[in-house]
């Protein structure tokens, strides 16, 4: 019974409406705005979509900076290390292996 | 009611007006660049040209410090292929120069520290055949520090006490020492010099030699040596003058002396200088060199 006394208002409220506003001339003006802005709007939908995807590949980006520099500062401690331990032992076998090489003859120096 | 519709129907218009500027607007906030999005974009792009700076700096310190934290085990790979391709030079006779090595034999003894001491001062790597001998660590540790090659001389030299007794009782001296050392030093030997010489294993000699290469050894004998183990009171000018003639005839010239003998290590700067004259490269034994069997 409300139900449908609540249809019949309704249904009265929206004719009228439509009645009251088909002979307001702004209407027509206001609809043709609307139209004009949502044509206007939709293609920014589309581009908000592909910034949403830049976005993602930009975070992808940034995680895989982020996991290179890691494992570059690990191997930069361990150079690090490695130098304080072995620096003096490596500096002496260069330094032999270098002097060695001014006994090889090169091929072409005995063409 | 009716009344009240016909107020709200008038500002319909004017809704759907301000409904198509706030979608205009939205629009045009979008196309601009200027929504939460594009902020998000804008400091993602800012931290990531960050990071890439971040990322540069740390390769070129790295490059950097690639450059100068070498491996040592690497440098002295590097090292023994140098060698090796000077001996395959000598050996063709492609090379003006001609090899030599220093070889101290039974130690290691108090003196030879002295003996590290003048090789270090000519910049001389040398060879130095050890027997086992617990109160020495130190000088072991010595040998191997300043980059010599530690070789096996056999852990007791017992040379006429059962030694050359069979080829089993051979190479059981051999590993003894071989443990010792691995055990101590951590180091591993691959060169070794027989007791007396390899001919000192008389009819044995080959089945020991097989031995050795199945326990990852190489042998080498003496070509000169300045005979400080047989002569009592040598002078050092005898020493340089029993080892030098015959050293300087040979293309791999394998000198023998021993770190005990004061009058050795008196000729050793001399010895080292007259080969560096003629044009030696003065090496350490390893197990590939051309100078060991």
């Amino acid at each position: 019974m409300f139900f449908r006394k609540a249809n019949s208002i309704f249904k009265k409220a929206i004719s009228k409406i439509a009645e009251n506003i088909s002979s307001h001339p702004g209407i027509y003006i206001s609809c043709f705005l609307l139209i004009i802005a949502i044509a206007f709007y939709l293609p920014s939908l589309s581009k908000e979509e592909k910034q949403r995807d830049v976005l993602s590949s930009l975070a992808v980006e940034k995680s895989n900076l982020e996991e290179a520099i890691d494992s570059l500062s690990k191997e930069k401690d361990k150079l690090k290390s490695n130098i304080d331990v072995y620096g003096e032992e490596a500096e002496f076998w260069r330094e032999k292996a270098d002097g060695l090489e001014n006994y090889i003859v090169e091929e072409n120096e005995n063409e | 009611m009716s009344e009240h519709i016909k107020q709200f129907s008038k500002f319909i218009p004017l809704l759907i007006v301000v409904l198509a500027i706030t979608i205009f607007f939205m629009a045009l906030v979008s196309y601009a660049g200027i929504s939460p999005l594009s902020d998000e974009a804008f400091c993602l792009r800012n931290d990531i040209s960050g990071l890439f700076i971040e990322k540069e700096a740390l390769e070129n310190d790295l490059l950097e410090l690639r450059s100068i934290a070498s491996d040592p085990q690497k440098e002295k790979e590097r090292y023994f292929e140098n060698a090796m391709t000077i001996e395959s030079q000598i050996k063709e006779g492609i090379s003006p120069y001609k090899a030599a090595y220093l070889t101290f034999d039974d130690g290691p003894f108090n003196l030879t520290y002295e003996y590290l001491r003048v090789l270090k001062e000519h910049n001389t790597l040398a060879t130095f055949f050890v027997l086992g001998k617990t109160d020495y660590l130190p000088v072991y540790e010595a040998i191997i520090k300043d980059g010599h090659t530690l070789g096996n001389h056999t852990y007791s030299h017992l040379i006429r006490k059962g030694l050359y007794y069979s080829p089993e009782s051979f190479i059981k001296d051999v590993l003894k020492l071989d443990a010792f050392i691995k055990e101590n030093f951590n180091y591993e030997m691959t060169v070794f010099r027989f007791p007396g010489g390899s001919s000192s294993s008389g009819k044995m000699k080959d089945k020991c030699i097989n031995l050795l290469h199945e326990n990852n050894y190489n042998y080498v004998d003496w070509n000169s040596l300045t005979r400080d183990a047989e002569i009592r009171g040598l002078t050092l000018e005898q020493a340089y003058n029993y080892v030098m003639p015959r050293a300087l005839t040979k293309d791999f010239s394998v000198l023998l002396m021993h770190d005990f003998n004061s009058a050795s290590l008196g000729a050793l700067p001399t010895i080292i200088e007259t080969l560096e004259e003629n044009n030696y490269v003065i090496l350490p034994l390893f197990k590939e060199s051309l100078a060991v069997h």
